[in-house]
């Protein structure tokens, strides 16, 4: 009796837990599921949302590696990616380190280095347009204090990759100072008391301790910010257009997908572009939480 | 090495980098009250004198931003109403129900977090268009209703944090599962709400991609749209750097405002992400 009674409990929950669920998965059928798969068949055919599309098999991803912009707008993404991400990353950990004080003062400063990331791209694009300015620019001002000769920062494509990453770092480093702070202050005290008496200097218990702890904190703050990098669109496009001006040293992979996809009106290759997209995220991804064992450590009680 | 370095030290790296940090916004907002005439000077100046607030009136006519703000706003409300109501209903799912498949399906739900919303805007396109959505705000409101990953996952570590005691005493009292939601951890989980709140009015007012693609007239646009073809139109109008600087810096101020009326709540939120997730 109890054991039929139990079952119906059980079957009345699958129910209720589906119809629970379903706005999710509901949206994740509409919204990604079928779209993506969607895709998939769009990314083997021409089509330029005129004329029937056309099946051309591979032929969209071959064309892609004959592409010299796609390379180059993958050459941009990733070079950004790596060099924003890498810079990013010590400067949030640096910042945290410096800022690990419960002061009022550290409140602040707090504040100040995480208000750029709550401020929309387009308004932060725009304000370093004008700091960047070769004549009238705040930055070429500052740099001639030291006598360096004004450069045309957002004009010439040596320079335009460096400038945005400048820009960009003020709004990526933020949100993994905030992570980076908060696993700082959940490190016991205790620790480091032991290490001092044990005769540790400070860099040994930064190595030894600090960054230990930290490291499922730098794993996370890693891939958050390798997607967040690779998805770079709104700051390079009010900055340089389309096209990455100059010389397509600022066309990002997602500038060139967009372009493809609503300017040139090529579905396929846009479809197919943005599979590549897809696959580049997953893998990294992959690659790096497989590799994170080496380097990862979790304290036992906190799995 | 003596103790003053190391302070010292501290100190000067924590204020040049605050002032690097903080200076595009007092950059903007001194250009936006700076004399037409004193704005191409080299030199620059460093301080707006003499000023006057009246290209916030200027920019303000250029274009219909009065507009442009109602259907930002409209945007923003139903997206942080929708994604915020909808990511606790499916938490409380994954939180509270026992389920056939829930494990999986929780694990899909953590999966979909790494895909960016780029991938699938063509696909999204084609079937917004075969609806009918082009040029409507539909696009931008709908899809919220599915809820958001990162906040069904927010909530529903918070929801684990409360005892299921409580469910239970409200089913014995006669409570079924919907109402125990409603009535008893809906108001419980608020402050998580409120941290998801914060991050969806960020997320779809600094929106800009969305719009772009869907938005074709301009009765439609939003105030990023807007802003961005202000400093893209240019070279064909009266537009100066004042002009532009003023509507960046209203355009700002929500989010701003927004950040610094709920600083803990949002701070509290990214926290939780990296330590928990």
């Amino acid at each position: 009796m109890s054991k039929k009674t139990t079952s119906r409990k059980a079957r009345a929950d699958n129910w209720t837990g589906y119809l629970i669920i379903s706005p999710w998965l509901i949206g994740f059928l509409v919204f990604l599921l079928l779209p993506g798969a969607y895709m998939f068949v769009v990314s083997f055919t021409k089509w330029d949302m005129i004329a029937e599309p056309v099946w051309v098999g591979f032929d969209n991803y071959l064309d892609l590696l004959d592409d010299p912009l796609f390379r180059k707008s993958l050459y941009v993404t990733i070079r950004f990616v790596a060099v924003s991400v890498a810079a990013s990353m010590v400067f949030a950990l640096l910042l945290a380190l410096l800022l690990n004080q419960n002061t009022r003062i550290m409140y602040v400063f707090r504040t100040i280095y995480y208000v750029p990331s709550v401020v929309s791209g387009v308004a932060v694009a725009i304000v370093w347009s004008w700091i960047f300015s070769p004549d009238f620019g705040f930055l070429n001002y500052v740099l001639s204090w030291f006598g360096i000769p004004a450069v045309n920062w957002l004009g010439d494509p040596a320079y335009a990759p460096w400038a945005f990453v400048l820009m960009m770092s003020t709004t990526f480093v933020g949100a993994p100072m905030i992570i980076f702070l908060a696993g700082l202050q959940n490190i016991p005290p205790h620790l480091y008391e032991a290490a001092s008496i044990d005769g540790a200097n400070g860099w040994q218990k930064f190595a030894k301790i600090t960054l230990p702890t930290l490291s499922p904190i730098i794993l996370f703050n890693t891939i958050t910010m390798i997607i967040g990098a690779f998805r770079t669109f709104v700051q390079a496009y009010t900055l340089a257009g389309m096209d990455g001006y100059p010389d397509h040293s600022l066309l990002f992979f997602v500038m060139y997908l967009y372009k493809k996809a609503f300017h040139d009106m090529q579905m396929g290759t846009a479809a197919a572009m943005a599979w590549v997209f897809f696959l580049i995220i997953f893998a990294l991804t992959f690659l790096i939480l497989k590799t994170s064992g080496s380097w990862v450590h979790y304290e036992d009680d906190r799995r | 090495m003596p103790k003053w370095i190391g302070r010292t030290l501290r100190w000067g790296i924590l204020c040049l980098l605050a002032a690097v940090f903080a200076f595009p916004f007092y950059w903007m907002f001194t250009t936006s009250i700076k004399q037409a005439s004193d704005i191409f000077v080299f030199p620059p100046k460093l301080l707006p004198y003499p000023f006057s607030f009246k290209a916030y009136p200027e920019a303000w006519m250029m274009q219909r931003f009065g507009l442009y703000m109602w259907n930002s706003l409209k945007i923003v409300f139903f997206n942080v109403l929708f994604a915020v109501l909808s990511s606790a209903f499916v938490a409380y799912g994954f939180a509270r129900i026992r389920f056939r498949g829930r494990e999986f399906w929780f694990l899909v739900v953590l999966a979909t977090m790494i895909i960016p919303t780029e991938v699938l805007i063509i696909p999204q396109y084609l079937e917004f268009k075969a609806f009918g959505w082009l040029n409507t705000h539909l696009p931008l409101i709908v899809p919220a209703l599915a809820g958001n990953p990162f906040y069904i996952f927010l909530i529903r570590q918070y929801l684990k944090s409360i005892p299921y005691e409580l469910d239970e005493a409200a089913i014995i009292d006669g409570c079924g599962r919907l109402a125990v939601f409603w009535r008893i951890l809906f108001p419980i989980i608020m402050p998580a709400l409120a941290t998801c709140a914060i991050f969806q009015f960020m997320g779809s007012w600094n929106d800009y991609m969305g719009p772009l693609i869907y938005l074709q007239t301009r009765d439609k646009w939003t105030l990023a749209l807007g802003i961005a073809s202000l400093n893209s139109e240019q070279l064909y109008s009266a537009v100066n750097w004042n002009h532009r600087m003023a509507m960046a810096t209203i355009y700002s101020l929500f989010p701003l405002v927004m950040f610094f009326a709920a600083q803990k709540k949002l701070i509290g939120g990214i926290s939780t992400t990296g330590i928990k997730g």
